[in-house]
């Protein structure tokens, strides 16, 4: 958080090492959530590069009392949302990103499969919503934003936020429960 | 926790926070945090790109980032740091100096201008003034 302050202050003053700084530190998340919403690796690199030249643009407007983490997430979700409004068609196939995805090696190898198999339906799960939907639970369970930030950066009334993460939260409890995935799972539990 | 029972809860559970929790923790595993493509020159080349955008009047913070960019102390700040962005810079630095220089002449020329346009300004402004110029009654 100071160290945020800091970097924010020398940003403030010119100082392109802070943006570099700001970069190094942030750059993963900022990188997951474009991607995860955009779902093309090129684009979501793009998103991340115009996230800090805003950032760079707009220092002098952020409080550097306040975290940085949340200001980046709802510039990312803003630029992010606005190319998918844009191109409402499938640009990256999910594999394409599945396979760029980095498991985390903290667990055993045959726990780490059925943790893959696990983690890859609910990602199915959420891939298989409407826009709309799959945004805003990116958005909320990911990005970790308020339903009154999304609603600002959609948009939309909280209400629309609300009743839209209602209906995907409806839906995933459907599609995970689904004959199919729960035979896969019980057969990797058994 | 036992990932099956993780699962059922979610699917079965009726307690909107507790659902709520566990699919944050989901959510959060099955986007993990991933390596970003490290791409420093493209951010750089919009940086400069931007820069470049800008109107070249002296009073604008143009100037202000190209001498950010361009400082020799700068450079030598950022390397102590120790970091990509800090080679990255001073190696950007050498390559762009050409430019850098063509945009202090650039900026030289037009401040030149507005001062032979000022001072065209103010010698017809005094010659109104003393009445130098202006048609005979």
């Amino acid at each position: 958080m100071s160290e945020d302050r800091d970097l924010i202050l020398r940003l403030r003053d010119r100082d392109l090492s802070a943006l570099g700084e700001l970069f190094d530190l942030y750059r993963h998340q900022v990188y997951r959530i474009g991607l995860a919403i955009v779902r093309n690796p090129q684009v979501a690199e793009d998103i991340l590069q115009d996230a800090f030249l805003k950032l760079h643009i707009y220092a002098h407007r952020i409080d550097p009392e306040r975290p940085l983490m949340p200001w980046l997430y709802r510039v990312t979700a803003n630029l992010s949302y606005t190319y998918v409004t844009r191109n409402q068609k499938r640009s990256a196939d999910l594999d394409q990103v599945t396979d760029q995805l980095v498991t985390p090696g903290l667990l055993a190898p045959d726990r780490v499969t059925e943790r893959n198999e696990f983690q890859n339906n609910i990602r199915q799960a959420i891939e298989t919503l409407s826009n709309n939907q799959r945004i805003v639970v990116i958005l909320h369970y990911l990005a970790t934003m308020s339903i009154q930030d999304i609603a600002e950066v959609l948009d939309c009334p909280v209400g629309t936020v609300k009743s839209r993460l209602h209906y995907a939260r409806e839906n995933l409890r459907h599609l995970l429960s689904s004959e199919q995935m729960v035979s896969g799972f019980a057969h990797g539990y058994a | 926790m036992d990932m099956l029972n993780q699962f059922q809860r979610f699917v079965q559970g009726d307690d909107a926070s507790e659902v709520d929790a566990l699919l944050r923790e989901e959510v959060q595993a099955a986007y993990p945090v991933q390596k970003a493509p490290t791409s420093p020159d493209l951010l750089f080349d919009r940086l400069m790109a931007h820069a470049e955008a800008l109107p070249q009047l002296p009073s604008l913070e143009t100037d202000e980032i190209l001498v950010a960019a361009y400082d020799t102390e700068a450079c030598v700040q950022t390397n102590e740091h120790g970091s990509w962005w800090g080679r990255f810079f001073r190696s950007r630095r050498l390559e762009h100096a050409p430019e850098a220089q063509f945009q202090h002449t650039q900026r030289l020329s037009q401040e030149l201008q507005f001062e032979v346009y000022r001072e065209y300004l103010e010698n017809n402004l005094r010659q109104v003034r003393t009445g130098v110029g202006l048609n005979p009654m």
